[in-house]
């Protein structure tokens, strides 16, 4: 019922789709002013990646986190295309 | 001397933008020109060494003889290069070089500077270059607060984001931001932002909505700001700023058609309701 569904969606209008894009490429680009080697970090870790697998580039997340004693690095990547094969 | 007279305090205004061609200079000719016409003494500054535009704005192009580098450089008098507004009395330019370049000024000599002219003058206002370089730096040196000029357009909002985040981090305090060039017909329609979604994503106060105002190149070509216009629409709106920075409230430009919605809204945001 897809397609229907799509029939009736109000096409977007190009200025709520400026905001959303801005609202995305703001938060990463302030980011990466505060941690530029997190950000050199990230960018070698997605051409690794892409190497193997098709990724959704918007939604991956490399975060910093505090796990007791130590940090972690949390890397979360959604892959559109997978051509590894698992069981 | 200034200091026994006066109450208020002299203020040094960068307006800069990072994206070129939104309306800086525009900006600080006709804000020059409120300020001036609400009877304080202004000067405003070209900052941007090698490309001189506010003399034009103004119509004082064929007075310039002396300019910023020959004042810092000590080859002339501040006296000699500040120049008279020939529509409002106590509006003076100081223009920039046009043979020099960004590297014949430093920081130090700008704040050097802008300290001697807050003796003599209520607002100082400084042109800032575009980029977010040397020109950018030196123009910035001298303020007190700063003034962003964006567009309702995505690189020129992603542009003011980053001298946003410059500004802050230089310790000139939060910017105020004017929004230049709304179009009320095109943001009805949808394809242009209005003022509320570019405040959420910037975050910033909101100091004035300047609509975009056809007559404007019309203006510049006769070398006469709108600010000095009774029917321009953008003049109107450069006045409304210069009242805000003197303290006093003045209703936003409704861009959406529903103004009681819209300005409640806004002001929300603002904190002013």
């Amino acid at each position: 019922m897809n397609y229907i569904k799509a029939l009736f969606k109000p096409k977007a209008r190009s200025a709520d789709i400026a905001r959303e894009r801005l609202k995305i490429i703001l938060h990463h680009e302030r980011r990466s002013i505060d941690s530029p080697l997190l950000e050199q970090l990230k960018e070698e870790i997605i051409k690794v990646i892409t190497k193997f697998v098709e990724v959704d580039q918007t939604h991956i997340e490399i975060n910093l986190k505090k796990g007791g004693d130590v940090e972690i690095l949390d890397v979360t990547v959604p892959i559109t295309n997978n051509p590894l094969q698992t069981h | 001397m200034k200091q026994e007279i006066g109450i208020m305090e002299s203020k040094a205004i960068v307006i800069t933008s990072g994206k070129g061609g939104v309306g800086k200079t525009t900006t600080t000719a006709n804000l020059g020109v409120a300020l001036a016409l609400l009877e304080k003494k202004v000067v405003v500054i070209d900052a941007d060494i090698g490309l001189r535009n506010l003399d034009m704005i103004l119509g004082l192009e064929n007075r310039i003889v002396y300019d910023l580098v020959h004042v810092i450089e000590k080859r002339c008098k501040l006296h000699q290069a500040l120049i008279r507004d020939k529509n409002v009395k106590n509006l003076w330019l100081l223009p920039a070089a046009q043979t020099r370049d960004k590297d014949d000024v430093s920081p130090e000599q700008m704040l050097e500077l802008t300290e001697t002219l807050k003796k003599e003058f209520d607002y100082i206002l400084i042109d800032s270059p575009a980029g977010i370089e040397g020109g950018f730096r030196n123009a910035v040196a001298g303020a007190d607060i700063a003034i962003v000029v964006t567009t309702p357009e995505v690189s020129a909002v992603r542009d003011v984001d980053r001298v946003i985040g410059l500004l802050e981090a230089s310790e000139k305090g939060q910017p105020k931001l004017i929004i230049n060039r709304i179009k009320p017909d095109m943001v009805k329609k949808g394809d242009m932002m209005d003022a509320s979604a570019i405040l959420q994503i910037l975050a910033v106060e909101l100091l004035g909505i300047v609509p975009d105002d056809e007559n404007m190149v019309a203006y510049t070509n006769r070398g006469e700001p709108a600010a000095l216009s009774n029917r321009s629409p953008a003049g109107k709106a450069y006045r409304d700023i210069a009242l805000r920075l003197e303290g006093r409230k003045v209703d936003f430009l409704s861009t959406d058609g529903e103004k009681g919605g819209f300005l409640r809204g806004l002001k929300k945001l603002v904190g002013m309701d």
